[in-house]
C-alpha cells in the first residue's frame, strides 16, 4: 500500500496527505467490522444463554449452519437466483420505462400537463395494493412478481426524471437555441446528458424499491424465491429460515447498491478528472 | 437577399416580458442601424434592456412590436448567421473545453476537421490550448468567458452579439482579447454589437457607442468614435489625446439618471 501511495503522490507533503486519508479510511473500515462482529457475538451469546428466545430470534451459528446445509442441497441458490433475477429484470424495466415515459412527456408539454394529475395519483397510491389485480391478470407467478417490481419503480422514476428534464439550467438551453438547435438536438445534446447524474440517482433508489416489490410479490403469489422462504418460514415457525433469507436479501441488495455507487463514481471520475 | 444596406436594422422595437403575475416593458421604441463591418457598443445602467435587445436580435423569442432586419431579412428565429455570447457563459459542465467549443459546430452539422481545427486555433489564440481537456468547473471565471467566446466564434457568424464578454477578465487579458477581437472582426468583415459596463472599453473598441437608459430602456444618445481613435488598436487608443475628452462626455451621459 505504501508503494501505491508513493506512486500516486506528487510530493512528500502530498504523500503524507494521502497517508492520512488512507489511515482514516482504515479506521472507518475496522470500526464497521468491529460493530458487525460484536453484534453477532452478542446475539450468539444471548441466544445460547437464553437471554433471548433462540426459537424466535435464532442465532448466528444456527443461521450459518442452515445456510450451509441449504447451499449444499442447491436449494438456497435456486431461491436466491430466482429472486435476484426478478429484481434485476423488474428494476431495469421499471427504470428504463420510467425514463422513456419521461422523455415522451417532455416531448409534448401539452401531454405532460394533461398527464400530471394521473401521475400524481398513481404515485401516491400504494402499489402493493395492486397485487390482487396482477394476480388475476397474470396468474400467481413470475409475471405478477415482476409487475409488482415495475409498478413500484416506474411512476416515481417518470416523475423525478421529468422534473429533472424541466429544471435543466436555462442558460444551457439558450446557448443551444442561439446556435439554432432543434428541439430534438436540445434534448440529445443538453437535456439528456445534463440529467445523467439524476438517472443514476434514480437507479439507486430503484434498487431498493424493486426489492420491496419483488419480496412483497413473492409473499403474495409465489412458490419460490426468498420472499417465499420468508413467508413459508414464518408460517411453519421456522424462524432460522426467515433469518437466512433476510440476511441474503440484505447482503445482495447492499452489493447491488454498491455496484451502482461504483458506476456513479466511475462516471463522475470519467467526467471530472 | 442583401436588399438592405445595413447588416442590422432595428425599427421601433418594443419588448414586454409577460409573467403570470405581471408584465414588464423592458425596452420601448428602440431604433438603430448597423453597417456591415461596424462595431457597435451599447452601454447603460443595469436593467435598462441591453441583454434583451441582443436576445431579440438573436431571435431567441418573439418581440412585442417593431421590426428587426438582418441584411434585409426579418428575424423570426435563431440563425447560424448570428453568434451570441451570453452574459452567463452556459458552458456544459459534462463536456471538456474541447467538446464545449464544438457545440455550435455539432448543432449546425458543420463539425468537420477543418472547423474543429479552426476552433482549436482560436482557443490557442485566447491562451487556453493547455486547457483543452479540462472541464468548465476546473476553470476560472475569466477562462470560462474565453472558452465561451471561442465557442461563439467557432461557427464563424457574420454578426456577433457579445454580452459583457470580458467582465470577469483581469486587465491584461481584457486588453489582449480586445485586440484579438478587433483583429478577428476586421479580418472577417464581421459586424458586432458588444454590451459592456466598461466605458474605456467602449471607446477603445467601438466605432459607435449607444448609451441606453430609463425604464423602459431607450437609446439616450449616440457617440461616434472619432476616426483617429478607431484606427488605433484598443491599447493605443487608450493613450491617445482624444480618448479622455470622449470618456468624460460618455461618463456624464451615463451618470445622469
Ligand atoms: N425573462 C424575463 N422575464 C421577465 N422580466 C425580464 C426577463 N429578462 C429580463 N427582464 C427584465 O427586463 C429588464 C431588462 O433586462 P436586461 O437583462 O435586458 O437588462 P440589462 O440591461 O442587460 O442589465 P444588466 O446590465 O444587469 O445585464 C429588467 O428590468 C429585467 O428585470
Ligand atoms: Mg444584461
Amino acid at each position: 500500500m505504501k508503494s501505491y501511495l508513493k506512486r500516486k503522490a506528487v510530493s512528500s507533503a502530498h504523500e503524507r496527505y494521502l497517508q492520512k486519508l488512507w489511515f482514516t479510511q482504515l479506521q472507518v473500515w475496522s470500526t464497521q467490522l468491529a460493530i458487525l462482529v460484536i453484534f453477532l457475538w452478542i446475539w450468539e451469546v444471548a441466544a445460547n444463554r437464553q437471554w433471548i428466545d433462540p426459537f424466535l430470534f435464532s442465532s448466528p451459528s444456527r443461521i450459518w449452519s442452515l445456510a450451509v446445509q441449504m447451499t449444499l442441497t442447491g436449494e438456497l441458490l435456486h431461491h436466491t437466483w430466482l429472486t435476484l433475477w426478478e429484481t434485476i429484470v423488474g428494476f431495469l424495466i421499471g427504470t428504463l420505462a420510467g425514463i422513456a415515459v419521461a422523455i415522451l412527456i417532455w416531448a409534448s408539454p401539452f401531454l405532460s400537463r394533461v398527464l400530471e394529475p394521473y401521475l400524481v395519483m398513481l404515485n401516491s397510491m400504494p402499489k402493493v395494493a395492486l397485487g390482487p389485480l396482477f394476480i388475476v391478470t397474470m396468474g400467481a407467478g413470475f409475471g405478477s412478481v415482476l409487475a409488482m417490481a415495475i409498478s413500484i419503480t416506474v411512476i416515481i422514476t417518470t416523475i423525478v426524471i421529468h422534473h429533472r428534464f424541466q429544471s435543466v439550467d436555462q442558460s444551457y438551453l439558450i446557448v443551444a437555441r442561439s446556435f439554432g438547435a432543434t428541439r430534438s438536438q436540445i434534448f440529445r445534446k443538453i437535456i439528456f446528458p445534463a440529467s445523467i447524474p439524476d438517472m443514476i440517482a434514480a437507479l439507486k433508489v430503484n434498487v431498493g424499491l424493486a426489492w420491496v416489490g419483488v419480496i412483497v410479490g413473492e409473499f403474495l403469489v409465489s412458490k419460490a424465491g426468498l420472499g417465499y422462504l420468508i413467508i413459508y418460514g414464518f408460517q411453519v415457525f421456522h424462524l432460522t429460515l426467515v433469518m437466512v433469507s433476510l440476511w441474503i436479501v440484505a447482503i445482495i441488495s447492499a452489493v447491488m447498491y454498491q455496484f451502482i455507487d461504483w458506476l456513479e463514481h466511475r462516471w463522475i471520475h470519467h467526467r471530472y478528472s | 437577399m442583401k436588399t438592405s444596406l445595413y447588416a442590422i436594422e432595428i425599427q421601433n422595437l418594443t419588448h414586454t416580458y409577460f409573467t403570470k403575475k405581471a408584465e414588464m416593458t423592458a425596452i420601448r421604441s428602440v431604433s438603430f442601424s448597423v453597417n456591415p463591418g461596424e462595431f457597435i457598443v451599447i452601454v447603460g445602467p443595469s436593467g435598462c434592456g441591453k441583454s434583451t435587445i441582443l436576445s431579440l436580435i438573436a431571435g431567441l423569442f418573439p418581440f412585442t412590436e417593431g421590426e428587426i432586419l438582418l441584411f434585409g431579412a426579418p428575424v423570426r428565429q435563431p440563425s447560424s448567421q448570428v453568434g451570441y455570447m451570453l452574459q452567463k457563459d452556459g458552458l456544459l459542465e459534462w463536456r471538456t473545453v474541447d467538446a464545449n467549443i464544438r457545440l455550435g459546430l455539432e448543432i449546425q452539422h458543420i463539425a468537420n476537421a477543418e472547423n474543429i481545427a479552426y476552433a482549436r486555433k482560436l482557443l490557442n489564440r485566447v491562451g487556453l490550448s493547455d486547457s483543452l481537456n479540462k472541464y468548465p468547473t476546473q476553470l476560472s471565471g475569466g477562462m470560462r468567458q474565453r472558452v465561451a467566446l471561442v465557442r461563439t466564434l467557432a461557427t464563424r457568424p457574420d454578426i456577433l452579439l457579445l454580452d459583457e464578454p470580458f467582465s470577469a477578465l483581469d486587465i491584461q487579458h481584457k486588453l489582449y482579447l480586445e485586440e484579438l477581437l478587433v483583429q478577428l472582426l476586421a479580418d472577417g468583415q464581421k459586424t458586432a454589437i458588444l454590451v459592456t459596463h466598461d466605458l474605456e472599453e467602449a471607446i477603445a473598441i467601438g466605432d459607435r457607442i449607444l448609451v441606453m437608459g430609463g425604464k423602459p430602456g431607450q437609446i439616450r444618445r449616440e457617440f461616434i468614435v472619432p476616426s483617429e481613435l478607431r484606427q488605433l488598436s484598443p491599447i493605443k487608443a487608450r493613450g491617445h489625446p482624444a480618448f479622455r475628452p470622449l470618456f468624460e462626455q460618455l461618463w456624464n451621459e451615463v451618470e445622469t439618471p
